[in-house]
This record gives structure tokens, sequence and C-alpha cells, in this order.
């Protein structure tokens, strides 16, 4: 069958665009039901579109998507990380702390809140990478771990009368930039700068070599073991940045913070289509599959419906998105 | 064929623990040619195979690139010389496209950026040079068959424009097209003036292309044959170390009703 299908006529004329991945299928998908899902929630409501909900739902999704973007690269890897909502609490934690207690300035408390995320995101890494055991296991061991850390330094106490000192990343009127809340404008810059490394870096496409088969990849010459420590601390870097958003403009910080987040942001990178066992997946689905998340809660909650719905559809659209992946890694394979 | 062989090993010998992998080993591959490397499993074919890709190092003996003496102790070593090795079923990344894969671990790049349109159309050449035929250079390699998938990889080894390349059981989980698809490759590799080394249990295969056959046997050279000047039997007979044996045996007893056919096995 191969020989005759290589006329020049097919593969000349129908040139595909020179670079494999560009917007992919499934993200021109997502892209076309959030806009109907806009379309119709601004017809049904009159509160859906207003800039106050808009900004809303943008601030609520922004440390979903924040993480999300290392997720994807993590998940890309055949890795996971379900250890960022306890890496989250311990940098939240730690710099909420330090606000309060030693009136850090902000770019001190974000640049500890970095540190933090990093060397937590190293320790899994390194463990994934050198010790060779799956991810879901050593993350799942940390996300114990982090919890404890994280539990130990509130000391049974929530940090409360967090000063605002990072309130230009926090909800309010402070944290906008041209009616935009700066976590978003965080989210899309590094967003951006992933998804290019990712496209058009030579390492960028190792992780999608690494995701395929690790084996093959280290053979071929790709350093496995350093992409994958680089892909965990980046993760954990974003979970210490997403961690100042949720501080924001002070007040309270409660022990159960980031409880159940590394579960939302899974979400948002399957339903954004990258591929579960890796090899294959974009930033930019993933921001799609956040905004999806945060449109579908913000929906169940302007029509009023009752608040379980939310879980029903993230479910639902977790099992299309996979379902999608999987016909067709089958068609493929058949082929 | 030139009098030096391009690469040359004597003596060669590797002890794994308690395990006498290889004793006293020798092997010599001519620019042009394809030497097939036989025996049966556990001959010390793969490790010779890795002494030579620099996986695992000789204990003792000497290799010569070129008439002089070198030694390889890691795998660029091996691949600084000039020795290419397409591993069995280890090779591809089913997700990526031809060009990545055939680019993967040395990608072009201009300014720190995948050069995607150099690197296709350098791809394009290479295939076409070795008369590869793929539909189209930027699907996946999970939809290409198994033959294709070879191919690709045996293209993929000579980008760093090697003087040996090694293939291990290239055909092995191809059916009869396809292996011949892989067959008229070898041969391009060595009308290009490469040294083809091919480890092969098929000796069909084996005969099919193969200039020069050498035998391993319990981690020794067994024999070496011209492969116009031996027949099945004498290869046979060096794998399994004697003239009685199972194969032979069994040999015999068909031979009296199947005379005829024996010709052509």
């Amino acid at each position: 069958m191969a020989t005759t299908m290589t006329s020049p006529a097919r593969s000349g004329a129908k040139t595909r665009r020179v670079t494999a991945r560009a917007v992919e299928g499934q993200e021109l998908a997502l892209a076309g039901v959030l806009a109907v899902l806009w379309l119709v929630l601004s017809l049904v409501t009159d509160t859906f579109l207003t800039t106050s909900n808009l900004q809303n739902i943008l601030f609520t999704v922004a440390p979903i998507a924040l993480i999300g973007i290392g997720m994807t690269a993590v998940i890309v890897t055949a890795g996971i990380d379900v250890s960022v909502g306890s890496s989250l609490a311990v940098a939240a934690v730690i710099v909420a702390k330090l606000l309060r207690d030693a009136g850090v300035n902000a770019p001190t408390a974000l640049l500890v809140a970095v540190g933090v995320g990093a060397v937590l995101g190293l320790i899994n890494g390194v463990v994934v990478a050198y010790g060779r055991i799956h991810a879901i296991i050593v993350t799942f061991g940390t996300l114990n771990l982090f919890r404890f850390i994280s539990l130990r330094i509130f000391d049974s106490q929530q940090v409360t009368g967090v000063p605002d000192t990072l309130e230009f990343l926090g909800g309010g009127a402070a944290g906008r930039t041209l009616g935009v809340p700066n976590a978003w404008w965080l989210v899309m810059a590094v967003g951006a700068l992933v998804w290019l490394y990712m496209r058009y870096a030579p390492t960028g496409r190792h992780l999608y070599a690494i995701g395929g088969d690790a084996t093959a990849a280290r053979l071929a010459g790709v350093q496995v073991e350093r992409r994958l420590v680089a892909v965990y601390t980046l993760t954990g870097v974003l979970v210490g940045l997403a961690a100042c958003i949720s501080i924001g403009g002070g007040g309270l910080v409660q022990q159960n913070i980031g409880t159940g987040l590394e579960l939302q942001v899974i979400a948002a990178v399957v339903i954004g289509g990258t591929s579960i066992i890796g090899g294959r997946g974009t930033v930019l689905g993933t921001l799609l599959g956040a905004l999806l998340v945060g449109t579908v809660t913000s929906a169940v909650t302007l029509l009023q419906w009752p608040s379980e719905l939310t879980a029903l559809f993230i479910g639902i659209f977790i099992l299309i998105a996979v379902g999608v992946d999987l016909i067709r890694e089958r068609r493929r394979r058949s082929r | 064929m030139t009098d030096t062989p391009i690469l040359a090993l004597s003596g060669i010998s590797k002890r794994f623990g308690a395990v006498q992998a290889l004793t006293d080993v020798s092997l010599e591959v001519y620019a042009g040619e394809v030497v097939a490397l036989a025996g049966d499993n556990g001959a010390g074919k793969s490790t010779l195979i890795k002494v030579i890709a620099g996986v695992n190092p000789a204990d003792e003996g000497e290799i010569r690139w070129e008439g002089r003496p070198v030694s390889i102790n890691k795998p660029h070593d091996a691949t600084a010389l000039g020795i290419a090795t397409v591993y069995q079923d280890l090779s591809l990344c089913d997700n990526l496209d031809v060009v990545a894969n055939l680019f993967l671990g040395q990608e072009l790049e201009r300014l720190g950026v995948l050069d995607e349109i150099a690197m296709e159309q350098r791809a394009s050449e290479l295939l076409a040079s070795l008369s590869v035929k793929i539909p189209n250079v930027r699907v996946p390699v999970a939809s290409l068959s198994g033959g294709q998938r070879q191919s690709i990889a045996i293209a993929r080894s000579l980008l760093g424009d090697p003087k040996v390349v090694m293939l291990d059981e290239p055909t092995a989980a191809l059916g009869v097209a396809q292996t011949a698809q892989v067959l008229d490759l070898i041969e391009r590799l060595r009308d290009r003036g490469l040294g083809v080394i091919l480890i092969s249990h098929n000796l069909a295969d084996v005969r099919a292309v193969a200039d020069r056959v050498v035998v391993l046997r319990l981690g020794r050279n067994a024999g070496s044959f011209r492969i116009d000047e031996a027949t099945q039997e004498d290869i046979v007979a060096a794998i399994t170390g004697a003239s009685d044996n199972a194969v032979s045996r069994r040999r015999a007893r068909t031979a009296g009703a199947a005379a005829t056919t024996e010709a052509d096995a």
C-alpha cells in the first residue's frame, strides 16, 4: 500500500504546513465549544457577559491554568504530578507567614514562593528521573509529604491578617491591568513562552520524544533525565507563582489551601487534548481547557443550577476528551 | 574492496562475572561489504555488537579502524569513529513524525529554533537517495508499516555519515514484502561503500544479501564463509557446532523423502 501512495501529487501538492503541530483539531474544537458556550450564556443570562463576571472567571482560572502549563509539559513526557496542591500549600503558608511576620516586600515574597516551588518540583523531578519510579507513585508520596510539611508550618492555625503586599496579583481592582487580571496576563505570558519552547526548541521536541518512547529517545541522544527534572521543576516554579495569586490581596490563608487542586489542573490539561499516556498535547489546549472549566463553573452558578452539576459537566468533558484521544490512537494503530 | 578492512577486531574477550561471553573473537569488515554475524541464541552476537558500539567495552583484544588501533570505551567513541548501530525495536518514537524521528537528538536548528524546512528537505533527500518510499514525511511513524519503520531507523543511522553500520535483527518482525524492502535497502548501503554488519537469525536473509558470514558459537569464532562458496549445511553445522545435531539429524531423516526439495532450502 505504501508504494502506491507516493506520487508527488499526494506528498507534494497537499504539503501540510511544515511544522507538524500547528493548531490541532482538538484545540479548534475546544475553541468552538467555548465560543458556542459563551454565546449561549450571554443570550440566556444577562450576568454572564459582564466585565466583572469575565474578570472573575479569568482570575479564578488563573492558578489552574498557570500550573496547567507546567503539568502539560509533565504529562507530555508521560509523567504526572499530583503533588501540586500540596506544594502550593507549602509555598503559600511560607509566603503568608513571611508577609505577615517579617513584613517582606513583594519581590522577596515572589522569589521565596518561586524558590520553594522550584525545590519541591526538583525533588519530584529527581526522584522520577533518576529513581526510575513511576511519577504517579512518586508524586502521590510527595502529595502527602508536602501536605504534612505545610500543616507543620501552619502549626494548627490558619494564617490571618496577611497584608496586601501581593494585591497586584489578587482579584481586586489593584490586581488588574486594562481590565484584565494581572494573574491572567501572567498566564498568557508564561503560556506563550512554554508553548513556543515546546513547539520550536529542540529540547522542547525532546519532551514529546520522551513521552513517545523514552528508551528510543535515550538511544537517540536525548538527555531524558535532565528534561524530566526540568519539567517537574518548571511545574514547581509555576506552583509558587500560583501560590502568590491565591494569597493575592492578603487576609486569610487556610490549612486546606490547594486541596484537590491537582485534579482541577489535570482536568484542564486532559480536556485541552493532552494525551494522558504522553507524547501529545499543547499548552494552548490546556489554557482553553482551563477556560472551559471556568466557564462551566461560572455558568452553573449564574444559572442557579445545583453546584454538583459542575462536577457532572467537567466529568463529561474529561470522558469526551479521553475518548477522542483513544479513538484517535486506535485509528492510528489500525492503519 | 581495499586491502585494509575499515574495522578489524582481533582477540576480543569479554567476561560478565562468571560468564565468559566472548573468547578471542575476531571480525573484519571491509568497505562495500555486508558481513552477516550468525550464531545461536547466547552465541555472543549481541555482546560483540555491544563491544563495537561501545555499550559494553571489551576486556581484552585489539580494535583497528582503517588500520590504526583505536579504543572504544563508550558509545560516543564508536559514533565519533563512524560506527552507527540500529537496535532492534528500540529506535523510533511512534508519536513523532518521520522528520522528527530522523533528526531526533541531532536536530538542525537556526538561532536555537528547530529548522523544520531544512530538516524536511534533508529527510526527503535522504529517503529518496535510499529509495525508501514514504507517503508523507509528516505522518507519525506509528502509522507506517514495519518495513518502512525499519527503513527510517536505518536511514537515521546514516545522518552522521558513518562508514560502518550495524543492524541488529532488522527483519525479525517483518513480513515477506517488508523484508524484501529492508534487504534492498541493505544492498543500497553496500553500494554506497559502507561496511554493514548484519545480525540475523534468518539464514535466507543472510544468504540473500551478505557477502560473508561469520559464525559465533559459545562466544568463539566458529567459522567464516564466503556466501557463494558455502552451503546452508556448512553454516548450520558451524552454528550448531557439529554435523551430528538435531538439525542435521532431522535433515537426514527427511532427506530420503524430499531429496529434490533440499536444493532450494
